[in-house]
């Protein structure tokens, strides 16, 4: 009887952990406009993609890939993303056309605000990268290396969209802080 | 040593007329000063003091480069949506700040083909940092509906409206809108009460809200009146109820009366067709003037049974 009371005990606080957790990493990114970010794309999108010439590659794999991302990994696989469009793609590529230019700017620069405020997730230790989204995260960057740098960066601009709508899916803002 | 000090004096001036020498005696135009952005309400207005060149109209060129560009780009810089030849000492980038980073501006006079060197601002611009007013705010009242209708700030812009009955205890009510512009629907109100109202603005994207509005009351009329109004009503009523087929029937009789009288001549005063009889009756013949008289009577029976028929 108390080994079965006991048990329960444990398994009900285990319960209160995980959902604990849960809750932890949707509270990230709350105050992105993520309707803005992906109303700024759409202007640009068309332009951006038939700039691509590989139409038979992907980089960030099938958006069936984004979904399959379990939610304790989303955290850390935001980070990477993120990082990789930050730290790569933008920089890699060179617009001359000024009204792109300024819409990309513009992502770039809410990227750069969303990096902030995970960072103040990842102190709370919310954002722990397990092996699996580690894994994830190396196959998007072997995709990219693949590609000449120019044409890989074009690709994963236009891949924007799936991205963009993955985050909102995932990081719903239903509260404030 | 004089000689030394007079040359390196005239070197110095040759030295400094050498721009003047090669922009054909033309001063340099110089840059906008006073550089400051104001920002209220996430509105965001760049401003400098105007450069003055006499008889002549400056232009001004405006660019901007976000955290993004100033870390990793650093040579980038991108002209404003609105601002890249504009006449005004003053430019609206709030199309161009479109995330809550710190933004470099920077802006230089232009001449013709001259141009002045780039001014900036002393601090980076973030648009955190602007200010929120509480928002305007309309209370309606609809009958026996509390209504209000929020200023339309923006798509950035939600609302936390809070009302309450103000009465002693009583608890306030919060509600969100999503977006100023719109009349909302806030209560049915109870009569006699005071209702009172108070708004403040959410910035989503900064994380911020503004300070609440001052509170408006509005006071729904009591029950005593409208009820005074029915009892009013109700024997204004009934008073016309009697009142008007009286006056009606009394109308009907006056004109009645006055087009066709139904008068009948009393018997006593009606002339037979022979008037001697009754003027010549005298004590002795008492019987013949009854006989007389009884026959007018029956004359004047059958003369009106004679008129009842009527003509036939």
């Amino acid at each position: 009887m108390k080994a079965q009371r006991v048990s329960l005990w444990l398994l009900g606080a285990i319960l209160l952990l995980c959902s604990v957790h849960a809750r932890g990493l949707r509270r990230c990114l709350i105050s992105m406009d993520m309707h803005q970010i992906e109303e700024t794309f759409q202007e640009i999108k068309r332009a951006i993609q038939a700039k691509d010439t590989f139409q038979n590659v992907t980089i960030l794999s099938t958006s069936e890939f984004l979904h399959s991302i379990k939610p304790l990994d989303v955290c850390c696989v935001t980070k990477s993303l993120l990082e990789f469009y930050v730290d790569r793609v933008f920089k890699d590529h060179q617009e001359v056309n000024p009204q792109i230019l300024r819409k990309i700017s513009s992502i770039a620069n809410s990227f750069l605000y969303m990096q902030k405020a995970l960072q103040q997730c990842q102190e709370q230790r919310l954002c722990h990268c397990g092996q699996e989204a580690t894994n994830a995260t190396r196959i998007i960057h072997d995709n990219y290396n693949q590609l000449e740098v120019r044409s890989a960066a074009i690709k994963s601009l236009g891949e924007l969209d799936l991205f963009l709508a993955w985050i909102g899916k995932n990081h719903q803002g239903t509260s404030t802080a | 040593m004089m000689i030394l000090e007079e040359i390196s004096s005239l070197m110095w001036l040759f030295c400094a007329l050498i721009p003047c020498l090669l922009t054909d005696g033309v001063a340099v135009l110089p840059a906008p000063q006073n550089l400051s952005v104001q920002s209220t309400n996430m509105k965001h207005l760049l401003m400098w003091s105007p450069v003055i060149v006499p008889g002549e109209v400056i232009h001004y060129s405006v660019e901007y480069q976000g955290e993004y560009e100033s870390l990793y780009l650093s040579h980038i810089w991108i002209p404003s949506s609105w601002c890249s030849s504009t006449k005004d000492p003053e430019c609206d980038i709030t199309d161009d700040i479109t995330a809550t980073v710190p933004y470099n501006l920077r802006v230089r006079a232009i001449l013709g083909s001259q141009t002045s060197a780039w001014s900036t601002p002393k601090h980076p611009f973030n648009r955190n940092s602007t200010i929120l007013t509480p928002p305007g705010m309309e209370v309606i009242k609809d009958g026996f509906h509390l209504v209000i209708n929020l200023e339309d700030l923006g798509p950035q812009f939600e609302f936390l409206v809070v009302y309450w009955r103000r009465e002693p205890g009583a608890k306030e009510h919060v509600k969100t809108v999503r977006s100023g512009g719109i009349p909302v629907h806030l209560e049915t109100m109870e009569s006699g009460a005071v209702y009172c109202v108070k708004a403040q603005t959410f910035v989503k994207v900064i994380g911020r809200q503004s300070a609440f509005s001052q509170a408006e009351c509005v006071k729904v009329q009591g029950e005593t009146l409208p009820l005074a109004l029915a009892l009013f009503a109700f024997v204004g009523f009934m008073l016309i109820l009697v009142v008007v087929p009286l006056s009606i029937w009394k109308t009907g009789q006056l004109l009645r009366y006055s087009c066709c009288p139904g008068v009948v001549l009393p018997n006593t005063l009606k002339i037979t067709n022979s008037p001697q009889k009754l003027t010549s009756c005298r004590k002795e013949e008492m019987e013949v003037c009854t006989m007389s008289m009884l026959s007018s009577e029956e004359l004047f029976r059958s003369g009106s049974s004679r008129r009842k028929e009527g003509p036939s």
